[in-house]
């Protein structure tokens, strides 16, 4: 039987102020952001210039989300692109800043460089230790940060807001799996922190080794960033049953470097944003005006403090669906974004017609134990869409079965979706493997789609 | 007196002080003093900054 988790806020002051008080915070910092970035920073300023606004203009936040452009990743590439090295949103010679960090690099595209001042990252840091101690961190807990230390954000912010709250953090950078698990054993972690998909390939790997983590692993808390894997159902059961662990999401981006969303202690149905560090807006991807509560959504966002490269109204391809803050029952006012980050926009596919996301698949693959890693595609063949699963058996599965759970996959397809993919069993080990941003699905149909 | 859930004016005077003399550490010629007090300046910066408190400066 796991122990609840601890329940307490880290600034009660603004986590629990009335909803009107914390909307004159966000305008009180957008304001000052908004001004700042008219003075210093070329990139805001051009843009500003460009559609005829002043800081002045915006006297309200509606002013804001309707008068103030949205900044969208292809703006801040071209940006980049034609000012090398670093755009023009640096508001300071880059020797003042304090850290470099670049995008992931998984969409293809060149990375986005993104650098922080000591301010900026004690901020971002922050962000992060709020979140954490609000999912039931304390100064007692041993933290495993599971990723590779490199420019990629990653875990780095966690990191820090692990020393702050004072827990004992174990760096594994370089590392390999075997070796993490035995130091989970050995040094008492109680706390795994790494993306979703490399839980699940701890899990794989400590029950190859005969380990069973549940049982014996002291891990309580799970801290997983950086992929939706969190809020798909399936995904999210393994890796909980598989720890006997709480599993907390945590939603953030490399461009805003702070920890935008988290999952509270009381593990009510979404990530509540942290609405005093960040603006959050959810809006139709096709027209761009605000949608409700409880409809679905592209996620942009405006964090309330920047010095070296401030973002203004990003357009973030996430999908989410808005909750009031009262759908917790943990007191706090911030909103929550319903089941974490849905998926992306960008991820989003056609096939036959029917609108699929990875998340979808992953949902439906995940859902069988036996399946230890999988790969989709979607190809074109004689002219028709043609999706392709295929699923490699846990090595101790027996391998008849891989026919019978083909079978099931497809059913599950072809009631939860509508459609019914091929799905071939591939021979164990031989699909990729993520520690970071997986990706298990490729479209690789003519580009007019 | 401490409230629950924020500070008291006498405690929100005192921290800004301590704001004020880190900033003012934050300069000085020996680098033990000048670097630990810059760090830790920028640290209680975030925490008034969060509490809603800079608006002092």
């Amino acid at each position: 039987m796991k122990a609840d988790l601890p329940h307490g806020y880290w600034n009660p002051k603004i986590e629990l102020m009335p909803r009107d008080e914390l909307r004159q915070l966000q305008l009180k910092r957008l304001n000052e952001v908004i001004q700042y970035a008219w003075r210093h920073c070329r990139f805001y300023h051009d843009l500003m210039r460009k559609h005829g606004i002043t800081p002045d203009a915006i006297a309200t936040l509606k002013d804001f989300f309707k008068k103030f452009p949205m900044t969208r990743r292809e703006d801040l590439d071209k940006d980049q692109s034609e000012n090398p090295p670093y755009g023009t949103r640096l508001t300071l010679p880059a020797e003042n800043t304090l850290r470099y960090h670049a995008t992931s690099g998984t969409t293809g595209k060149p990375p986005v460089k993104a650098f922080d001042t000591e301010r900026d990252w004690i901020w971002g840091a922050d962000a992060w230790a709020s979140s954490l101690y609000n999912f039931g961190l304390r100064p007692e807990d041993v933290v495993m940060v599971a990723f590779g230390y490199g420019s990629f954000i990653g875990f780095w912010g966690a990191h820090y807001a692990f020393e702050k709250i004072g827990c004992r953090v174990h760096a594994t950078g370089g590392m390999d799996t075997k070796t993490r698990i035995r130091m989970i054993l050995e040094m008492g972690i109680t706390v795994l922190c790494c993306t979703p998909s490399y839980a699940l390939r701890i899990l794989h790997v400590a029950k190859q080794e005969g380990i069973d983590l549940a049982r014996e692993s002291r891990i309580n808390k799970i801290v997983v960033a950086g992929e939706p894997g969190a809020s798909i159902p399936a995904t999210r059961a393994l890796i909980e049953n598989g720890l006997n662990a709480y599993l907390g999401d945590f939603m953030g981006t490399t461009e805003t470097a702070g920890l935008m969303a988290f999952t509270c202690s009381r593990l009510g149905p979404g990530l509540h944003i942290n609405e005093d560090r960040f603006l959050a807006e959810v809006v139709d991807p096709q027209t761009l005006r605000p949608v409700g509560y409880s409809e679905q959504g592209m996620m942009v966002v405006t964090p309330l403090i920047k010095e070296a490269m401030p973002l203004l109204r990003y357009a973030t391809n996430d999908i989410v669906i808005l909750d009031p803050g009262n759908t917790c029952p943990c007191g706090r006012v911030f909103d929550l974004f319903r089941g974490g980050i849905l998926g992306r926009y960008d991820d989003m596919v056609k096939v036959r017609g029917v609108q699929l996301t990875p998340q979808m698949v992953e949902d439906i693959v995940r859902s069988f134990p036996e399946v230890e890693e999988f790969f989709t595609t979607v190809e074109e063949k004689d002219g028709l869409d043609s999706l392709l699963i295929k699923f490699e058996l846990r090595k101790d599965s027996i391998s008849q079965f891989g026919q019978e759970l083909s079978r099931k996959i497809k059913e599950q397809f072809k009631s939860k979706i509508g459609l019914t993919p091929e799905v071939e069993v591939a021979e164990w080990n031989s699909l990729p493997r993520f520690e970071l941003k997986a990706k298990r699905f490729k479209d690789q149909r003519p580009k007019r789609h | 007196m401490r409230k629950k859930d924020g500070l008291s004016k006498q405690d929100e005077k005192r921290l800004l002080s301590a704001y004020k003399i880190l900033e003012e550490f934050s300069e000085h010629d020996l680098p033990v003093v000048r670097f630990n007090c810059r760090k830790a300046k920028t640290e209680l910066w975030q925490a008034l900054f969060e509490l809603d408190l800079t608006d002092a400066f």
